[in-house]
């Protein structure tokens, strides 16, 4: 039987899937029906079928494990996230840090002006709210200082970047989907 | 983000799924509750450490990525969303992890046939060809471009739905489908010229 080219289209790239027993539905039965009618699409079907087989029969790569190598595995994870920072809290986030920042940029222009401008300070603060109000600025200063100081994690005592590899990789996305289309239509 | 799971919900609305359970865990753990985290390690370490295990090729590296794969989940369980489960997000984390580990140390490795496959009970030339076969076809995987190879593997080999393997690879379901076509072609056609 000829292939039909425009019902192979959205269907073809399903195939692997459908043999995979992960479509469900409608886009279950589109291919079904399909492939009744599409030799080459059966013949696609049948080997893609062929090749899970092959896959889901590899062994197991790493081999069993006892109970003692899990136990001792989560011991040490445990053990060490007892030594690094607990989750972080609001304050610590960027968000916290901004507010923290911002605390910090308001006091900051008080203090300006209270430097700035001696004799209206005299008739609007007592001297004990001078005291206190360099004694926030500086407390604010050393807490935004100690915010900013970077943090050793574990990450990088073992050397490993913060860095997301998969973000990096060009492979297939969603603008390929249409490639994928284009193939066929290139073919017709 | 989904509401918070209550005792009060639970009890109206029966049992509870595992990830019900990881959703709660995870609450706990992000108040800083240390055995709530422990209960995550002791459920995932496990698959994550053999998901690990097929990138990086040895126990001591894959040991390590899977520690610092738990420990970044302890670090930042503030910032997860909660807009997948916690399986899904460790994996994305340990996926990541490893695929570093293994750029930074210049490994990819073929895979080594273990002690439990020579062991299959087939006669000798048999054997040999099986395992020819086999340790073919994992190299082929293991070429694959690396999107590729992760839908390959957390489908075929963690069992996953491609809807966690879109969240883990950080892509649509129908990227992710499309990805597992063109691994599946191109294992087809390497295997093919092989013979």
């Amino acid at each position: 039987m000829l292939k039909t080219i425009d019902g192979c289209i959205g269907v073809s790239e399903l195939l692997e899937a459908y043999a995979d027993g992960a479509l469900h539905g409608q886009e279950a039965r589109r291919v079904a029906e399909h492939v009744q009618h599409c030799a080459s699409c059966a013949a696609d079907l049948h080997a893609a079928e062929t090749v899970l087989r092959a896959l889901r029969s590899l062994p197991g790569q790493a081999g069993p494990r006892d109970k003692a190598f899990w136990n001792s595995m989560a011991a040490e994870i445990t053990a060490t996230t007892a030594k690094v920072t607990a989750p972080r809290r609001w304050y610590r986030g960027a968000m916290g840090r901004s507010f923290l920042a911002g605390g910090g940029l308001a006091a900051a222009a008080v203090l300006a002006f209270v430097l700035a401008m001696p004799q209206q300070v005299e008739r609007l603060a007592a001297p004990s709210v001078d005291g206190s109000l360099s004694e926030t600025v500086t407390g604010l200063a050393d807490e935004l200082q100690s915010e900013g100081t970077p943090h050793r994690t574990l990450f990088d005592e073992l050397g490993i970047p913060d860095s997301d590899p998969l973000d990096m990789i060009d492979d297939l996305d969603d603008n390929d989907l249409q490639a994928v289309g284009a193939e066929f239509t290139d073919g017709v | 983000m989904e509401a918070a799971l209550t005792p009060m919900h639970i009890a109206m609305t029966g049992t509870t799924t595992i990830q019900d359970d990881d959703r709660l865990l995870l609450e706990r753990m992000r108040e800083g509750d240390r055995e709530a985290f422990s209960e995550l390690v002791v459920r995932h370490q496990r698959q994550v450490f053999y998901l690990v295990w097929r990138y990086v090729k040895n126990d001591a590296d894959a040991k390590d990525v899977v520690q610092a794969a738990f420990v970044k989940a302890w670090q930042n369980a503030e910032a997860f969303r909660g807009d997948s489960s916690f399986r899904t997000w460790l994996y994305r984390i340990a996926v990541n992890l490893a695929l570093n580990h293994v750029r930074d140390s210049g490994k990819w490795k073929t895979a080594e046939l273990t002690e439990e496959h020579a062991s299959h009970e087939v006669p000798g030339m048999q054997r040999l060809v099986e395992a020819e076969a086999a340790q073919q076809l994992r190299k082929a995987v293991e070429t694959l471009p690396p999107k590729q190879r992760l839908v390959v593997e957390l489908r075929v080999h963690e069992g996953l739905s491609f809807r966690e393997v879109a969240e883990i690879a950080d892509c649509s379901e129908d990227a992710a489908k499309a990805n597992f076509h063109h691994a599946i072609k191109r294992l087809r056609s390497e295997l093919g010229n092989a013979e």
